[in-house]
């Protein structure tokens, strides 16, 4: 195994783009030599509205792009379903294995096999406190997971996302903002909003006052700038205030 | 020799010591499932803890742990060069002036916003350490979580290898170039913590 010239050029160049182009040109490059040409950098948001430091970039024909955002596949997108399960990349053609697939999403994957993109390996990137995204990377022939191609793809993924990561925030121009400060009583009672458990119920597990659980929650949702407890619940996610743990 | 950051409250530093290794059992044992041994069922320590390791810990004003992390001359035992060296491409480093970042250690019971600013500390930390000391990189092993963790530090890394898949998962070997530019690449990375050394205060 071997980290060879064209990929190590390739990881040079990932930190000293300077624009979203500059990322097409490179990973569209590195992409033919994987033969794997085709290629999206994904943040799983709700595309359709504007979101601070937010990383979509690909090189997708127009057509399946549009359609994309049209019929908002990406909420749905079987790929992306597939990689919060994985802490790797995964082959298109392993995606049913990995999670039950709709009717909806085995036709999403047929619509994209039509435009060019019949497999290829999905790449799941984590950085903490940051939306979850993927990187994939297909074309027209089917993928072999060997373990330099597995490897080469996740190095080409953690480079490439990290590099468009760092333009959408160098575009806001300022500092990411801070995660609002909630004293552990707060977290105690936001977690168990998120479980569905209502003032009462909280008050009784925690051994506090139904008023006191009110106000705490009140509280961290002022601090959250926030006004309804779904909104706190999934910012306190975000930051990792709260956590689930997989239940498998 | 730890090198404390944030204080420590004039707790002395074996007592310091010692919460770092019962965090370290916590964390790579308790809570990530890592197969290894705890001292009287209580301390992370292995072979790798000897005369010549360093260690950064960032302690709270009253003595508490928050964070620590272990640095490790390459041109003496370390992880990469004795247990990974399968990762690397060639020869793991081995020089003087290269160290090993490893069992890089968040205090379980501090809530996320501090988190965010403990590991930014010891990110700064772990750099000033370098530039004050002239190593010229660090390496690593890293998971791949952990290697984007890294990447978003705005340290300039280059993988020694192509990562591989061993039995706790996908693990690569890095190492992490440190010049007089890194605490500017970390500053618009928004990681790098202006209380524990102003951007122009490095001199070496």
């Amino acid at each position: 195994m071997y980290v060879g010239p064209k990929l190590a050029e390739f990881l040079t160049r990932a930190v000293e783009v300077q624009s979203d182009d500059d990322i097409k040109e490179m990973v569209g490059e590195i992409g033919l030599l994987l033969k794997l040409p085709k290629f999206a950098l994904v943040s799983h948001v709700d595309l359709a509205h504007e979101t601070d430091g937010v990383v979509a970039i690909s090189n997708y024909p127009n057509d399946w792009i549009d359609r994309i955002m049209s019929q908002r596949y990406y909420l749905d997108d079987p790929l992306h379903a597939a990689s919060t399960r994985r802490r790797i990349g995964f082959a298109w053609h392993e995606a049913a294995d990995i999670i039950t697939m709709t009717r909806r999403q085995h036709g999403i994957l047929e619509e994209a096999a039509a435009f060019g993109l019949r497999d290829g390996i999905t790449v799941p990137v984590h950085a903490a406190g940051d939306y979850r995204g993927t990187c994939s990377l297909g074309g027209e022939h089917p993928v072999t997971m060997s373990p330099n191609i597995v490897a080469a793809a996740q190095l080409v993924a953690i480079f490439s996302f990290e590099a468009a990561r760092r333009l959408a925030y160098a575009r806001l121009g300022r500092d990411r903002p801070p995660v609002p400060a909630l004293s552990p009583r707060h977290v105690d009672c936001v977690g168990l909003v998120a479980t569905g458990l209502g003032d009462t119920q909280i008050a009784a597990k925690l051994g506090l006052s139904e008023v006191t659980v009110h106000q705490h929650i009140r509280e961290a949702m002022r601090r959250y700038g926030v006004f309804k407890r779904p909104a706190l619940v999934f910012r306190a996610l975000f930051d990792g205030q709260i956590c689930f743990h997989k239940p498998y | 020799m730890a090198h404390v950051i944030c204080g420590g409250g004039g707790v002395s530093e074996d007592a310091l010591y010692a919460q770092m290794f019962q965090e370290r059992k916590r964390v790579f044992i308790d809570l990530l499932g890592w197969e290894l041994p705890a001292l009287d069922g209580r301390y992370e320590v292995d072979q790798f803890d000897i005369p010549a390791t360093r260690y950064i810990i960032c302690a709270s004003s009253e003595g508490e742990h928050l964070g620590s992390l272990r640095l490790l001359p390459c041109n003496g035992p370390n992880l990469l060069g004795s247990v990974f060296p399968f990762l690397c491409d060639g020869e793991p480093p081995a020089a003087s002036d290269v160290w090993e970042i490893s069992r890089l250690c968040l205090s379980r019971s501090i809530r996320a916003a501090e988190r965010r600013s403990v590991r930014d500390q010891l990110a700064t930390a772990v750099t000033r350490f370098a530039l004050q000391q002239g190593i010229q990189a660090y390496c690593c092993v890293a998971d791949m979580p952990w290697y984007s963790q890294l990447l978003s530090f705005g340290w300039r890394c280059e993988p020694l290898g192509l990562p591989q898949l061993v039995d706790c998962g996908m693990i690569g070997a890095l190492k992490i170039l440190i010049t007089d530019e890194t605490p500017t690449l970390m500053e618009q990375a928004g990681v790098w913590s202006r209380s524990l050394a102003p951007l122009g205060e490095l001199a070496h």
